[in-house]
């Protein structure tokens, strides 16, 4: 899946870190999904789209296989 | 009091305990039976590892009223769903590995001819391991 976490946190102006506090996790983990290496929990993927206020299926964007 | 600083103090308090009475057991009983002896070493091995826990939770309340920002990071790092989320991952593909390995071994050891007792323990070992896995999925069937 891939998601526009990168793009929305840079438009931002927002580090990795900040991001990171502020959803609770580890900054490694913001690092991974934005390289795609890991695709995040509902909840979290809700966490992140309620952060940038947008919907979820504008921060995610799905592929099927 | 806190209930994390007073689960320490107790964890603190039952491993101290733990120490001493090996200490005593040790001293007086080792040199009747062998076996004494490896139940001294056991408890003391309990107790030492209770002692350690509660230091470690001790210090942990300590930092969270000294430092709450750091603390807040420790915390984030260890509910990081990632980071779960490896830990688990890890944790399966070990147990597949020990499986294996308790095959393995308990195969060289019936090679090795070693005695039929302590076969029989590996076996009931690596038994129990299984029950448990298998507890563990029909309540996750249940649960999920």
């Amino acid at each position: 899946m891939k998601n526009r976490i990168e793009e929305l946190r840079k438009e931002r102006g927002i580090k990795q870190e900040e991001l990171a506090m502020a959803l609770e996790v580890s900054r490694q983990t913001i690092g991974s999904l934005e390289n795609g290496r890991y695709n995040p929990s509902i909840q979290l993927a809700f966490k992140i789209s309620k952060y940038f206020g947008l919907k979820i299926e504008d921060v995610f964007i799905y592929e099927e296989e | 009091m806190d209930k994390g600083v007073r689960t320490a103090y107790i964890l603190l308090i039952i491993g101290l305990m733990l120490v001493i009475v090996s200490a005593i057991s040790f001293y007086f009983f080792s040199s009747e039976r062998f076996a004494y002896t490896v139940v001294s070493y056991a408890i003391f091995g309990g107790g030492f590892g209770l002692l350690g826990d509660g230091i470690g939770r001790l210090n942990a309340a300590r930092l969270e009223k000294k430092d709450p920002e750091r603390m807040k990071i420790i915390n984030i790092e260890k509910n990081d769903e990632r980071n779960i989320a490896i830990n688990e991952k890890a944790g399966s593909k070990s147990f597949t590995f020990s499986q294996y390995l308790f095959t393995a071994v308990i195969v060289v050891l019936a090679i090795l001819r070693v005695e039929l007792r302590t076969l029989l323990i590996l076996l009931s070992t690596d038994l129990i391991i299984l029950v448990y896995s298998l507890c563990i999925r029909l309540k996750l069937y249940k649960e999920m």
